[in-house]
């Protein structure tokens, strides 16, 4: 076998794109926003960073509608949409921070997504070819080290 | 007798997938190939290893002579 690397093309379903936002915002430590519409938040706020997920793209029976998922933590205020045409973005506000790290905060949040649906849909699709997980950790520069093994 | 097969898979902070795996030789490592890159998306950089030019375990299969006169 090579040592390959892969580079991840996130196309799903909305369901299957939102338990991986949920998964990121929780391991980030942002919580869900319940107060107010998401984008009413964001059309207010002036100083506000708008980033497309790169690679990723909704599939599915919701493909028509916009969809928007609302967090926040210590001030900022994030919100992952998905327009009607499937493309996903996220955008972030937060006062007294400057554009710069709203972007940081934006793309750390947009990589911890496709991080967790590519491990997500990784793991499941080894389970079910009969191998199981023997080691799963988080590493000091943040990627998720899997060992799976099976006997053939 | 049973071959272990294992996989390391490495996801980084970006999405980027590196996969490793030990005890899968031969020609059986494309079929991983082919699985993960479905799974994933694109392969971007692939090297062999000497696993892959070792030949795949072959079964053997013996014939049992049962003994019919009693």
């Amino acid at each position: 076998m090579p040592v390959m690397v892969l580079t991840p093309l996130v196309v799903a379903s909305w369901p299957a794109i939102t338990s991986a936002v949920l998964a990121a915002a929780v391991a980030l430590g942002y919580t869900v926003k319940k107060t107010q519409s998401a984008n009413v938040i964001s059309e207010a706020v002036p100083d506000k960073v708008e980033l497309v997920v790169k690679n990723t793209e909704t599939v599915g029976e919701s493909l028509m509608s916009e969809e928007t998922l609302a967090f926040e933590k210590e001030g900022i205020v994030l919100s992952f949409k998905k327009n009607p045409s499937g493309k996903c973005s996220v955008s972030v506000c937060g006062k007294s921070l400057s554009r710069e790290e709203l972007t940081r905060r934006g793309n750390e949040f947009a990589q911890k997504v496709v991080q967790q649906y590519v491990y997500n849909k990784v793991v499941s699709e080894l389970k079910g070819r009969g191998f199981s997980v023997v080691n799963d950790e988080i590493q000091e520069d943040k990627s998720i080290k899997i060992m799976v093994r099976r006997w053939h | 007798m049973a071959q272990k097969e294992e996989i390391e898979i490495v996801v980084g902070k970006d999405g980027d997938v590196h996969v490793q795996s030990h005890g899968i030789k031969g020609k059986k490592c494309l079929e991983y190939i082919k699985i993960l890159e479905k799974t994933v998306g694109k392969v971007k950089e692939q090297v062999f290893t000497s696993e892959y030019y070792e030949p795949e375990p072959e079964v053997e299969i013996k014939p049992r002579i049962e003994d019919t006169k009693r």
